[in-house]
């Protein structure tokens, strides 16, 4: 289960909606990272998840799902809880999120005061610690310092500290390197993913960097006028995108070429946006259906063919089988380890698919009279299952996210990319 | 041989300050040909930003001399506007939000002596050649969109018809989508108008598309300079392949970047020897001791006295 789930979330801004029916989850362990230009919604879905809306703004639709507890419904004291404490953040700009009147030392055991129920004198030794573990240099004198004693990238590593101070179970960090330079922006990611690693922590990294993005998130969602228009794998994004928008971007970044290609015209404004699609006004391959604003579709399973290709193996689909929850469809041992079949581990609960030789019909045929054969009792959790799993293929199974664009070309098989 | 557009001889920029001095541009050798554009590389505080403001005539140079069409850069700043123009990083700072565009396109026209009653002809042609309506002009900067007033500044920049036009970061600030319509416009106006650039920049990838040739910049000195491919495929100071190794790229999807430990160096502090030793990885005795010279021809060089073999990268 996703330890943040936000489904379907509107929020609105003195009367405009500016985000409209956002899904995203994320995982323990995971890095989600969110991109999109500028007024997409991306921040505001970081500031609503915390309950920290600027204005008017508030959540007229949806839930925001911490461990199954929906935060909307939570009151502020609840919330005053759950920020800095179940849910930590770090922002752009370290100097005017840190108190310049406020030791750092103090600023980062403050939280640890009030979230983990701590003394200041055991704060304030558990802060030195914490400055060593983001690698500040001389922590037991940083304590001391106020931020304008500091560096841009030390106050950054400071603000890090605080976040990951009270053991978060999910960090936002909206753009945290945007305003450093490349070598300490290296280095602070470097930072957030050693201490990932560590913690556990399920990380939501926003930017509108997609070099940044790309280079330390699992699964990627593009944000387009206040919604989530595609989603998935970070590779099958980046590398097999299906939304023209994405492709769009994707295409501006500059490589070898003369010229830069570019998206025309101008990201929509909310206030008029009707029941078609958003980006439909500068798409290349606009058509009829775009009057109406699809949902994010996967169409079919390309990006596991896709793989089973590239991993030369047959692919066979098997989300025609109807599933129970828990169940895990199986080869039997002989057959998955005949033709190195791989199960596939799709959002979290285990979706199996299983690969074989390529162009071997026989093969084919084989594993899928094979399939089915063998159902693995109901099992509590998805980590027994993926033991199990592992136990029968001698492997993990390939994790894999389904990979979904709000693009109604995604069902027209003819102008399918990659 | 014509003299070059630019020519930047052993320019000093020196601050005093409380604690000491910082010497912000520390004896650059740079030129600049006619047509050509020249990327200057570094992260904050590396002394690109004064280099560009000595050039401009806004920073007095400590010691050294700055030529910029044949003629020397001096406090008595009449006239170098003809020869200079300047596109901040921040359009929304660098428009004045109670002028109508015209106006602020019209205002250095109307400051260096152009005839007047071509002003307006004039503030038609440049609006259209950085591709707005001439409709426009009658807007405030509050009313166009990042990608639009930024296009007006570079109008401003080509209203006097300079040779040369310094750009500071002039996408840094825009989205994805319209730095590319951006980049593209400034290589129309070049290939056009025969324009030369001095790009000033800490994006990688954004100065590889537009430069063509780059000098990379560390506490106020070049440490290496060359044509922009030859650079990124083989840099020979150790500064240049950290700073390369740094930049996120698609094509290293899945992993964080390397790393060169340490920030920039309290620039109060000097520091013998070669600047960057104190982060280098390389570094030896006699970087501590000696500043390094000038390696290699005209069109690359290095300043390092363990410079890297040549294509360590790629």
């Amino acid at each position: 289960m996703p330890i943040l789930d936000v489904r379907n979330l509107h929020v609105a801004i003195e009367g405009v909606e500016i985000l409209r029916g956002v899904n995203l989850f994320v995982e323990e362990g995971e890095t989600l990272g969110i991109v999109g230009e500028s007024g997409c919604g991306k921040s505001m879905t970081g500031l609503a998840v915390i309950g920290l809306l600027p204005g008017d703004g508030r959540v007229t639709q949806g839930e925001v799902l911490l461990n199954g507890e929906n935060l909307v419904t939570a009151g502020e004291r609840r919330m005053r809880h759950v920020r800095g404490g179940d849910i930590a953040m770090v922002f752009q700009d370290p100097f005017t999120s840190l108190n310049p009147a406020m030791r750092v030392g103090d600023q980062i055991a403050e939280a640890m005061v009030l979230h983990r129920s701590m003394s200041w004198r055991a704060a304030r030794k558990e802060a030195v610690k914490m400055l060593e573990s983001v690698k500040v240099p001389a922590p037991a004198s940083t304590v001391r310092k106020y931020p304008h004693q500091l560096s841009g990238g030390q106050r950054q590593r400071v603000m890090v500290a605080m976040a990951f101070a009270c053991r978060p179970k999910v960090l936002i960090a909206d753009e945290p390197t945007t305003a450093l330079d490349v070598t300490l922006q290296a280095q602070i990611l470097a930072l957030l993913t050693e201490l990932q690693e560590q913690e556990g922590t399920a990380v939501i990294l926003i930017s509108h960097d997609i070099g940044v993005i790309g280079s330390v998130s699992d699964r990627i969602c593009v944000f387009y006028a206040g919604r989530v228009i595609e989603d998935g794998d970070a590779r099958d994004v980046l590398r097999h995108s299906k939304h023209p928008y994405t492709q769009g971007l994707l295409a501006s970044l500059p490589g070898g070429e003369e010229r830069l290609s570019s998206i025309p015209g101008q990201p929509p404004d909310f206030r008029t946006l009707g029941g078609a699609c958003a980006f439909a006004p500068r798409c290349p391959h606009r058509f009829e259906r775009c009057d109406i604003e699809p949902d994010l579709l996967e169409g079919d399973l390309d990006a596991a063919k896709r793989r089973a290709v590239e991993e030369r193996r047959t692919f066979i689909d098997l989300t025609q089988v109807e599933l129970d929850a828990g169940t895990v469809w199986a080869l039997p041992e002989e057959v998955a380890r005949k033709h190195r079949a791989i199960p596939i581990r799709r959002d979290g609960t285990v979706f199996h698919v299983a690969m074989a030789e390529p162009d071997d019909e026989a093969a084919r045929q084989e594993v899928s009279k094979a399939l089915g054969a063998r159902i693995l009792p109901s099992l509590a959790s998805s980590d027994a299952i993926i033991a199990a799993i592992e136990r029968i293929y001698g492997g993990a199974p390939m994790s894999m996210a389904a990979h979904r664009a709000a693009c109604w070309l995604v069902e027209r098989s003819e102008v399918r990319v990659g | 041989m014509a003299e070059p557009l630019l020519v930047v001889n052993e320019a000093r920029v020196v601050y005093d300050v409380p604690g000491g001095q910082i010497r912000a541009v520390d004896g650059v050798n740079l030129t600049l040909e006619r047509g050509e554009t020249l990327a200057l590389v570094g992260e904050s505080g590396c002394g690109k930003t004064t280099l560009a403001k000595a050039i401009l005539g806004l920073e007095p140079v400590t010691a050294g001399t700055i030529h910029v069409d044949g003629k020397g850069v001096t406090d008595r700043l009449h006239g170098l506007a003809k020869r200079v123009g300047i596109v901040w990083q921040d359009p929304h700072a660098s428009l004045d939000s109670r002028w109508r565009v015209g106006r602020a396109i019209a205002e250095p026209l109307l400051v260096n002596g152009f005839e007047k009653a071509r002003v307006k002809e004039r503030v038609r042609e440049v609006i259209e050649q950085v591709g707005l309506d001439p409709a426009l002009a009658s807007r405030y900067p509050h009313q166009l969109s990042g990608g639009q007033k930024q296009r007006v500044a570079i109008a401003r920049a080509l209203a006097l018809s300079p040779p040369l036009v310094l750009c500071d970061e002039p996408t840094a600030a825009l989205d994805l989508s319209i730095r590319a319509q951006i980049l593209n416009l400034l290589k129309d106006l070049q290939a056009n108008l025969g324009l030369a650039y001095l790009y000033i920049s800490h994006d990688l990838t954004t100065v590889r598309f537009i430069a063509d040739r780059i000098a990379v910049m560390y506490l106020g000195r070049i440490v290496e300079m060359g044509r922009t491919n030859d650079v990124f495929t083989s840099p020979r100071h150790p500064y240049t392949l950290a700073l390369l190794r740094s930049t996120p790229s698609l094509e290293n999807l899945g992993r964080v970047p390397d790393i060169l430990p340490g920030e920039i160096p309290d620039p109060r502090v000097r520091i013998s020897g070669c600047n960057f030793r104190t982060r280098c990885p390389y570094a030896q005795e006699r970087c501590a001791s000696d500043n390094p010279g000038a390696t290699g021809e005209d069109d690359r060089v290095f300043f390092c006295h363990f410079p890297l073999t040549p294509s360590s990268v790629g």
